[in-house]
């Protein structure tokens, strides 16, 4: 086929690079933070970084077995005694609480047991693949949820820990919780961590992982945080 | 009958994944190139633009949020964002396996054919050179309402900024336009007499 003008040749490029570009692509253009549902997850981990733990049910917190996690804080090696802890509480609600990044696994699992139904992940950047990436999908996310948490402010970044109920989302629905931690600038550099969590209406969409970078500073938030330096 | 698609699905659908870039490309291919020849003055920059704002597209399709507004301005953000990085002389080459050289794809006839369309525009680039004097959030703004004519309330979309704060800015922006204009027009009145 020919292709007769500057707009059809460019059309024939596009069309070449449309069909070998990955199925989702990561935003990279920086966006108004908490302007648009997308960066929910980013929010919810954009000073973030560390994660995993350990549970307890019917007010009997379990605690993951040691971490032996060093974390690196203004030249101090903090050793965590557990990753995370879960406590099912007396209404019903489940509290969420991290204590370092290992054991991603253990934290999901026993979250799972503790009746909420989703995954826990942090941000790795070797997750690049189908809808593993962040923005993830709005048409994905269980928006009254989504949209009363973000109008509530601090709904969706809740500090270290995180009280998480089974109405947070739909049937057949789950939650995605991304952990993690930064160093923050306006408290003496101190290493903190962070969860925060996004409702899917089809707990078979929540990502493997996530992937993302931080909106306001086009930085990828990695795991030890580098302590920024002004 | 097959309904057509609405611009907002077909954004969703390039977010999703290859196939739906085609469609959206030939709806709006005009608008952009227009919006091209009203930024550039030379062919082989509006064919860099033209390319790299669709490349963008597909970059950033996962952001579109239509509970948050149509996609044309949505577009047309994403197309000033395109602009105002080669300006800056900053283009993006994060991605360079998915970048395109436009200008490789013009031939003569697209040579005269856009610069016709320059022409044409040349009088908006006045208008876009006085911009260029402008604060950059005044100039982002403004190129959006007099340059491309979107609405106030669509380039608050655009720019992801309250429609109220937009008109609050419209208004500053364009007193500051007038005496940027002025300036300019004295410049030029200056260089035709010294000839």
């Amino acid at each position: 086929m020919k292709h007769e003008t500057f707009e059809d040749r460019l059309l024939a490029k596009l069309t070449e690079l449309d069909a070998t570009r990955p199925v989702a692509s990561p935003v990279h253009r920086p966006v108004p933070l908490l302007r648009r549902p997308a960066v929910l997850v980013t929010a919810a981990a954009v000073t973030v970084l560390v994660v995993a733990g350990a549970i307890g049910l019917a007010n009997r917190p379990v605690t993951s077995p040691p971490g032996n996690f060093a974390a690196q804080s203004n030249g101090n090696v903090a050793v965590k005694p557990a990753s995370f802890t879960v406590v099912k509480n007396a209404d019903g609600t489940v509290t969420f609480t991290v204590h370092d990044l290992l054991d991603l696994s253990g934290a999901t699992k026993a979250l799972n047991d503790a009746g909420i139904v989703g995954r826990v992940v942090t941000n790795t950047q070797d997750c690049t693949t189908g809808p593993n990436v962040v923005p993830v999908d709005p048409n994905d996310l269980y928006p009254a949820d989504t949209f009363h948490r973000l109008s509530k402010g601090g709904g969706i970044v809740e500090g270290d820990s995180v009280t998480l109920s089974s109405s947070f989302y739909p049937a057949g629905g789950g939650l995605l919780l991304t952990v993690g931690g930064g160093y923050m600038r306006f408290h003496n550099n101190e290493l903190r961590l962070f969860v925060g969590y996004l409702a899917y209406i089809d707990a078979n969409k929540i990502p493997q992982c996530v992937n993302f970078v931080d909106p306001g500073t086009g930085d990828f938030p990695q795991w030890p945080p580098t302590p920024r330096v002004r | 009958m097959h309904r057509e698609r609405t611009d907002e699905e077909l954004v969703a659908a390039i977010a999703r994944g290859p196939g739906a870039l085609a469609e959206f490309y030939r709806r709006h291919i005009g608008r952009i190139t227009g919006m091209g020849v009203r930024r550039f003055a030379d062919p082989e920059d509006v064919a860099d633009f033209v390319a790299e704002v669709f490349v963008e597209v597909m970059r950033s399709a996962t952001g579109f949020d239509p509970r948050r507004g149509k996609a044309v301005p949505w577009l047309c953000g994403l197309a000033g964002n395109v602009a105002a990085d080669m300006h800056r002389k900053r283009f993006r080459r994060h991605d360079a396996e998915n970048r395109l050289a436009g200008r490789l794809l013009l031939d003569a006839d697209d040579y005269a054919r856009v610069e016709e369309r320059i022409d044409a525009a040349s009088q908006t680039r006045l208008l876009y050179a006085a911009l260029g004097r402008l604060p950059d959030p005044d100039r982002r703004l403004l190129e959006l309402v007099a340059v491309d004519g979107l609405t106030p309330a669509q380039v608050a979309q655009a720019l992801g900024i309250s429609a109220v704060a937009a008109r609050v800015r419209l208004m500053r922006s364009r007193a500051r336009l007038q005496e940027a204009m002025t300036l300019i027009r004295t410049h030029q009145l200056t260089e035709e007499h010294s000839r």
